[in-house]
């Protein structure tokens, strides 16, 4: 280290960035309003192929409806019964008390314009006024159309005449209260405002005004469902890319509102069987198992306020459950955790930080003597290095969850992918003459992208799903997938160097032409490996496909993707040697290498929009074009002419001088 | 690094000079490599081994398996291979050239109607064997160090000629088994043909087969083997059959599809998920002398046949997939399809056969048998051919898996890929580890 300053730099710089990963890795509690949201959580339910805590099927539900984790109370609470237990209104609630909310729906007394399901307004001895409007639970409305069925009976096998004259009546009030049953017993929650939707033509479609976060009640959607449903169908019919953008964004809401119309607490396989082997069980088809009576005053305490009541259910529940599944509420206890510590969430600013630091180390070329550059630059390192752990950490974790390689599905690869930019980009910077904090800079950036994809992505479905049948193998996903996944990850941080150099020769005087040499040379390194892997990585692939399939290779989109990246790096390579191409060639082509795999690894999945390139892939097209459009700029600054290169002029030195004794960089003093 | 890759991998020379003008001092040092340079052939072999060719050509393969990728959105994937990757020449329609295979062809006729000549795969393919070969004739040092690169070309050389005899010689086919019944023969879904089966006995058929290649629409089959002449008055590629509506005639005059309409349907795409097959209709009347004996309308789907009856003699007529008759038989014991808990997502499908080799060598059967289980990367291999599980028959009303269907390749390259992955994955094992060793120590 040059100064004392660069050592005080530095040690700040680490200690912002371990306090904040000590926040993230220590457990937190839960908002400090006295209710056990976190205990709740961990109640175990049997949903899409796993046993899994009910927090992750509250997150994954809210998620794929309103694009969030969290719920946001935008109505007052008291409209819907919700006073006692309630996130008061504007404030933001966890998922699983949301998940209570929609599980207790029926429980409360909730506003009910009747009329907007039956011609006639609801009799009044059954809550109606002449407003049409109830407030009774649905366990209430049932019991009352129950006995008025049974008046009914009696009436119509009685000869007095005065209650014979009440059968028309008694019989309309039947009528109507049964139709009111039905329609919400399947509703979990007709008022809260979760179905995101901020198409324009589907908000037009269903005479929804636009309003801040687009999100939208089913009671608010239910007039339009009807024309909806024609839409969809007339969608169906035709081929995937063939349909209109309104016929898509139908297809792809139905199944969001199926889900949520699922979330019933009957409907949930709460109970765990005796045998090990068979299904779990829902609530009421449990037989002689105390959990269901349970949960139900889980649900109780909830429904009246009464926080301590809940507490104590919970944990009541919890260990009931644990004497029946030890092994399973262990997995169950560090998925909770892992969810509300959120690594990968948290990476984000985190990653950040780092970016800042290193640039902020540019900055030192400018005051070489005064140890700017040293104490960020090393800060940076050292902080990535922790951001990497932590990284490292929640990829682990993952994969213990899952007992399976890292990558299984596409949020997974983009963690995967990032942890292998982060983790090649602190060896790149430890490389003596490669320390400019431009390689800390280039993973902190991929770091950041691929957590923000791997964010989004993880709001489509459960990240830590099953698999296929036909992805059931351990050896090629251990060995295809994670080799072709770091040959994306090579690739990309080669691509990203490209930029650094055309960046950095440009516009900048930081290298001169013998700096710039160094830096094609890491570049060219990169994509070597780079080449090795894609290309071994690719032919574990065909290798695959002949030993499940039949054929080597297939020629479908996803091989070709994969096909391209190595023909790609093999023009590069081969450019080279032919001196085609030099430094700045070499770079220029690593960039059009990121365009490349961008396109492998989510333009393949883009040619068949449709059904299941749902949500985010549609948005992902824009972005992928968006992307490429950037990469073809940055190329097309690499390609102007050697004379307009700053960092190109003549008579330059170089800022930083060739590697001292242990390896470390001093900037020259000029 | 940079230097000391152009000393030691491929010989270029400085960028300013062509790269085989570097090597020519060494070799002229005999009087027989001197007489070598100076023939027609080795000035051939220069042009043709040259590394900026090699850039070309890849840039050109590059581009055609992208557009190969982006017309797999308008046709199937079987389509796309014959035309892009096992062919000479490829017409390439514009929208594809510009990435917008979504363009219709209504609102963007143009894009969808120029259509720009490109190299195909087998071209394109031909001319690197080539370039690479004369490059290894003329330019490559036959030194230890190069044996990496030696190593990666040849493994690539045998992944492309592997793909070629895929290409020429490997067939595929489908073979369906409901549980606890047997099959022997296999269906081809990428062809059709159309026939008379005329039943002689118990156990044996007579089959006379109109191949698909015939099958085009206007065109009239006649041939003594044929009992009558056939005209093809529509062939669709994929169609369904529609009922009738009160008010509608049909086109069919007999036959039992009398009552339906032919509806022609898109080719199915390569990148729809749905992987669905094309279902092939066809309108065919069938004649005799010039008098019409009946229109039928027949569709791949239906399993019962037509029958009619000329000079006496009853056939069966049908359209039907391709069928390539076996000489074992497969029985299917049992069919596991199991789900993950509480979801639709597939955990396991599951065939367990007995097949008995029933070919004839010698005068007597060859009566192999065997018991097995075919499930998800698990295949059967069995005399040159292998056995996939490949899908489910659903039953119509429940929707339960009552059979199999088999996946029955034969591909007498099969073992190519992994000649060619083990040979060039050495080789980039060793080419970089030997340049990595030596960037080190050159850093040290």
């Amino acid at each position: 280290m040059k100064t004392k300053f660069s050592w005080y730099l530095m040690i700040a710089a680490v200690a912002v960035t371990a306090a904040s990963i000590l926040y993230v890795v220590v457990p937190r509690g839960d908002r400090a309003d006295g209710w056990h949201w976190q205990a709740f959580g961990k109640i175990p339910v049997q949903h899409d192929g796993r046993v899994k805590p009910i927090d992750t099927l509250a997150r994954v539900s809210l998620a794929s409806m309103s694009r969030k984790q969290t719920y946001n109370n935008i109505d007052d609470p008291e409209e819907f019964g919700l006073a006692k237990a309630a996130t008061p209104q504007g404030k933001s609630q966890p998922a699983v008390q949301w998940m209570l909310d929609v599980l207790t729906a029926s429980q409360r007394p909730f506003r009910n314009r009747a009329d907007e399901h039956t011609k006639n307004p609801l009799p009044e001895e059954l809550g109606g006024n002449e407003k049409g409007t109830i407030r009774v639970t649905q366990k209430e409305l049932e019991g009352l159309v129950e006995k008025a069925q049974e008046h009914l009976e009696l009436a119509r096998a009685s000869t007095n005449p005065e209650l014979r004259k009440e059968i028309p009546d008694l019989e309309k009030y039947v009528e109507v209260g049964n139709m009111a049953v039905k329609v919400y017993r399947f509703i979990p929650n007709l008022d809260q405002k979760v179905i995101y939707i901020v198409d324009e033509e589907l908000r037009d479609a269903c005479q929804l005004p636009a309003r801040p976060g687009f999100r939208y009640s089913y009671r608010e959607l239910r007039p339009s469902l009807g024309r909806l449903i024609g839409v969809a169908q007339e969608g169906n019919k035709k081929d995937s890319h063939k349909r209109t953008e309104l016929e898509k964004k139908a297809l792809e809401l139905f199944p969001n509102l199926k889900r949520f119309e699922q979330l019933t607490a009957d409907n949930l396989p709460l109970i765990p069987p005796e045998d090990q082997t068979k299904l779990w069980v829902r609530p009421q088809q449990a037989e002689g198992s105390q959990l269901p009576g349970l949960f139900q005053e889980i649900l109780n305490a909830y429904t009246v306020g009464d926080k301590d009541a809940f507490n104590a259910k919970v944990d009541q529940y919890l260990s009931a459950i644990r004497e029946l599944r030890p092994a399973d509420m262990k997995t169950i206890g560090l998925e909770s955790y892992l969810s509300n510590s959120a690594p990968f969430f948290w990476g984000l600013p985190l990653y950040v930080f780092v970016f800042l630091l290193a640039a902020g180390s540019w900055l030192g070329f400018a005051f070489p003597k005064s140890g700017l550059f040293e104490g960020l630059n090393r800060g940076a390192y050292w902080s990535l290095v922790g951001v990497f752990v932590l990284h490292t950490f929640g990829l682990l974790l993952r994969m213990y969850l899952q007992g399976r390689p890292p990558v299984t599905n596409l949020y997974a690869s983009a963690i995967f992918i990032g942890w292998g930019c982060v983790g090649l980009c602190l060896i790149l910077e430890a490389i003596p003459f490669f320390r400019y904090s431009i390689a800390l800079a280039a993973g902190s950036i991929l770091g950041f992208s691929t957590l923000f994809i791997a964010y989004y992505l993880g709001l489509d479905s459960d990240t830590i799903d099953k698999l296929q049948a036909v992805l059931d193998t351990q050896l090629w996903l251990w060995t295809h997938v994670t080799c072709i996944t770091i040959g994306y990850t090579t690739m990309f941080v080669a691509g990203l160097l490209g930029v650094g150099y055309i960046l950095t020769g440009v516009f900048t005087t930081a290298l001169n032409r013998e700096g710039l040499k160094l830096f094609s040379k890491v570049i060219y390194g990169v994509i070597c490996f780079a080449m090795f892997l894609s290309f071994v990585g690719t032919v574990l692939g065909g290798i695959w496909a002949d030993q499940s399939w039949g054929r080597f290779w297939g020629w479908d989109p996803k091989e070709n993707g994969a096909l391209l990246i190595v023909i790609w790096v093999s023009i590069i390579l081969h450019a080279r040697w032919a001196g085609m191409i030099r430094e700045r060639g070499l770079a220029v082509l690593a960039v059009f290498g990121n365009v490349v795999t961008a396109w492998s690894w989510f333009g393949t999945n883009l040619l068949g929009v449709g059904l299941h390139s749902y949500g985010f892939m549609a948005g992902a097209f824009f972005w992928l074009i968006g992307f490429g459009v950037s990469q073809l700029l940055i190329m097309g600054i690499g390609c102007l002419p050697l004379e307009l290169w700053r960092g190109l002029q003549p008579g330059r030195e170089t800022m930083l001088r060739k590697p001292s004794g242990r390896g470390q960089l001093e900037p020259v003093s000029s | 690094m940079i230097s000391r890759m152009d000393q030691t991998a491929i010989q270029s020379g400085p960028p300013k000079e062509t790269h085989f003008t570097a090597t020519a001092p060494e070799r002229s040092a005999t009087t027989w490599s001197k007489a070598w340079q100076e023939t027609w052939l080795y000035k051939v072999l220069r042009v043709l081994a040259s590394l900026r060719l090699t850039v070309v050509l890849f840039a050109l393969s590059f581009l055609l398996v992208y557009w190969g990728t982006l017309a797999q959105v308008d046709f199937g994937i079987n389509t796309v291979m014959d035309r892009y990757f096992r062919s000479f020449v490829v017409k390439i329609p514009l929208k594809f050239i510009v990435s917008a295979p979504w363009a219709d062809e209504e609102k963007w006729p143009l894009l969808n109607q120029i259509r720009l000549p490109y190299p195909g795969g087998w071209l394109l393919g031909s001319l690197l064997m080539t370039n690479l070969f004369s490059a290894h004739i003329i330019r490559f040092k036959r030194h230890w160090t190069q044996a990496g690169i030696w190593m990666i070309h040849t493994g690539i050389a045998i992944m492309m000629i592997g793909e070629f005899f895929t290409g020429m010689y490997a067939s595929e086919g489908q073979m369906s088994i409901l549980e606890g019944k047997s099959a022997n023969f296999l269906q081809h879904h990428h062809a059709t043909e159309f026939v008379f089966i005329e039943t002689l006995s118990a156990e044996k058929d007579r089959v006379i087969v109109v191949p698909q290649s015939k099958l085009r629409t206007g065109s009239t089959i006649q041939s003594s083997e044929l009992p009558c002449d056939v005209t093809v008055d529509l062939y669709a590629v994929n169609a369904k059959l529609m009922t009738l509506k009160n008010t509608e005639r049909g086109w069919a005059t007999a036959g039992m599809n009398r009552n339906q309409k032919l509806e022609v349907l898109p080719e199915g795409s390569g990148v729809d998920s749905s992987s669905k097959i094309d279902f092939p209709a066809a309108q065919i009347i069938l004649s005799r002398d010039g008098k019409e004996l009946g229109r039928y309308l027949f569709w791949s789907v239906l399993e019962n046949p037509d029958w009619i009856t000329i000079d006496g003699k009853k056939y069966q007529i049908a359209l039907r997939f391709q069928r390539t008759v076996c000489d074992y038989v497969i029985h299917l014991d049992k069919f596991t399809h199991k789900k993950h808990p509480h979801s639709e997502k597939a955990f396991d499908f599951r065939s367990e056969i007995r097949l008995e080799d029933r070919k004839v060598e010698g005068g007597k059967e060859r009566g192999d048998h065997r018991e097995a289980a075919i499930y998800m990367n698990h295949p059967m291999r069995y005399n040159g051919e292998t056995f996939y599980q490949s899908s489910t028959i659903p039953d119509g009303d429940t929707g339960r898996s009552i059979g199999t269907v088999l996946q029955v390749v034969r591909n007498p390259a099969w073992t190519f890929p992994y000649w060619s992955c083990t040979i060039a994955g050495l080789g980039m094992l060793f080419h970089f580890w030997l340049n990595l060793s030596r960037f080190i120590k050159r850093s040290a």
